[in-house]
């Protein structure tokens, strides 16, 4: 027990001498810079997170259609749906590319159509269209086009989906909400430089005595930007590390709340666990944001001196 | 080692405070500057300790020219010079210890190097027990022991001290002139600016030089040692 407090102890006083700087911190704005760079870097987190989430869902749901292809087989008064049917398939399967065709039953058809007509049995009078679930041999691209175009020759009424639109418009709206978040992260960052920028004049202004002091004594404006920018990177490290914690809880959160109604609707959407470990990148983009922003800062201020 | 030719120096747009300054400091000298307060003492002293360029004239610290030297020349020149400032200006939130060690860490050069030199050095200048204390903690004369050990710490060639009795009782007054005196033995060049006349009087060779209104003037030669005190006395 007493070896562990021990190492504990050490580890302190090592941790400590790191972050000891001959600059003492602007004591009274330590608090409020750290819960306003935490502030920043929880909402950096989040759209991480969200950003994260939507590529890894628009993936699975593309994923999960490519390959497939929907032929649908239209009634018509003039032709039975059965010879219909066996026509298509027949074309289908003779094509190359195609792993397998089937006729999907009309009860997994009325199954599909349950969330807008209801659970009702339809009356055998009504003519329902039928669906083909096509499979593609992995890694083939057939021509889909040549394909439609043969079976709407041999089988009026038929029209063949391959879930581009669906796909493309996917893709679209991953792309704008990765958008959304990216220039979300920008603006995050650029309040957050500002914010130091602020600080740092703040702290060097503190501090003009005894930045004069060093300069007297022949210290050089890089061992004085030195001082600065290790304040910095500590602060940037711990408000980024509160921050992204606290967004990593609030994204547990949401995605044990999606766990439950949200499935029905977006399925798939939810915080991975392979997202949690992105979001150590915050406080450690933070704590290099700070560091440079400061080092440049005092720099600049300094290279206005004699 | 310095030389002021015609050198005037403002603050800002303000008027000349410094006005047709001309001297040379030789290396190994005793000086002293006398002048009463406003003189233009300290701010003579700001000029050599590279605080402060002159308006005018031509000023050369260690034979480099002041007036052409780019800012990230200016520290190594500086730290060829040791300043006492008159208001101590120690970093309060750090030990005598740390404060005498700043002109060393500055260099970064590692602590276990120098360390045990600086301990000595206090205890030399007989703060060996006063070590780990703040300067808000330190009486008048404990605090410009500090300053003038963090000043000689890295053997400057120069010694600047500005006022350095002018916060302590007369006797510590005498064991701090002792010191300089020591230092200037051992081959500083030592300005020491003081309105204190009985302190130069003390001295038959030291260089003196007066201030008055901004004009310099050379009251006596350099090239001398202090009278009626025992070099080897120091403290």
């Amino acid at each position: 027990m007493t070896d562990w407090r021990t190492w504990v102890a050490a580890a302190a006083q090592r941790l400590a001498a790191l972050q000891a700087t001959i600059i003492p911190p602007a004591g009274g704005s330590r608090w409020p810079l750290h819960l306003v760079i935490a502030v920043m870097c929880f909402l950096a987190s989040v759209a991480l997170g969200i950003t994260l989430t939507v590529s890894n869902v628009a993936e699975a749901w593309s994923a999960d259609l490519a390959g497939v292809i929907t032929v649908q087989v239209k009634p018509r008064p003039d032709a039975e749906m059965d010879d219909q049917m066996a026509r298509a398939l027949a074309i289908i399967r003779a094509s190359p590319g195609i792993a397998s065709a089937d006729r999907l039953p009309p009860a997994t058809a009325a199954e599909l159509l349950e969330p807008w007509l209801g659970s009702v049995a339809l009356p055998d009078d009504i003519a329902v269209p039928q669906l083909i679930d096509v499979r593609l041999v992995p890694g083939a691209s057939p021509d889909l086009e040549a394909l439609a175009l043969i079976l709407s020759d041999a089988v009026p009424g038929v029209e063949v989906d391959d879930h581009f639109r669906w796909k493309s418009r996917l893709a679209a709206f991953a792309s704008s909400l990765q958008a959304l978040a990216l220039a979300a992260l920008l603006l995050i960052m650029a309040a957050t430089v500002a914010i130091v920028v602020f600080a740092t004049r703040a702290a060097m202004e503190a501090n003009r005595q005894v930045i004069e002091v060093l300069h007297l004594i022949g210290a050089r404006d890089n061992f004085i930007a030195g001082e600065f920018q290790t304040q910095f990177l500590w602060v940037g490290l711990r408000a980024g590390a509160i921050g992204a914690g606290a967004a990593a809880a609030v994204l547990l959160f949401l995605t044990a709340l999606a766990g439950g109604q949200g499935e029905f609707f977006l399925p798939g959407l939810g915080v991975t666990w392979e997202t949690y470990p992105a979001l150590l990148f915050v406080p450690l983009l933070a704590a290099a944001v700070s560091l440079a922003t400061a080092r440049m800062t005092a720099l600049s201020v300094l290279g206005q001196r004699l | 080692m310095v030389r002021f030719e015609n050198v005037g120096m403002r603050y800002g747009m303000g008027p000349e405070v410094l006005r047709d300054v001309s001297f040379e400091l030789k290396p190994g000298s005793l000086n002293f500057l006398t002048g009463p307060s406003g003189a233009g003492k300290s701010s003579l002293l700001r000029l050599m300790y590279l605080a402060h360029r002159p308006s005018r004239g031509h000023m050369t610290m260690f034979g480099e020219d002041v007036d052409v030297l780019s800012r990230k020349d200016m520290p190594p020149l500086r730290r060829r010079i040791g300043v006492v400032f008159q208001e101590f200006r120690l970093l309060d939130h750090l030990s005598a210890l740390e404060n005498v060690c700043l002109p060393l860490k500055i260099t970064g050069a590692p602590e276990e190097q120098y360390l045990s030199d600086v301990r000595e050095l206090l205890t030399w200048v007989g703060l060996g027990d006063r070590m780990n204390a703040t300067p808000p903690t330190l009486s008048g004369g404990e605090k410009q022991r500090v300053a003038i050990a963090r000043a000689v710490v890295a053997q400057p060639d120069l010694l600047l001290a500005d006022e350095p009795t002018g916060n302590v009782d007369p006797e510590m007054g005498i064991k701090l002139l002792r010191l300089f005196m020591e230092l200037n033995r051992i081959g500083t060049t030592i300005m020491i600016a003081t309105h204190d006349i009985s302190l130069v009087e003390r001295t038959t060779e030291a260089a003196h030089y007066h201030i008055e209104r901004g004009q310099l003037s050379i009251r006596r030669q350099a090239g001398g040692t202090l009278a009626g005190l025992d070099a080897g006395e120091i403290l």
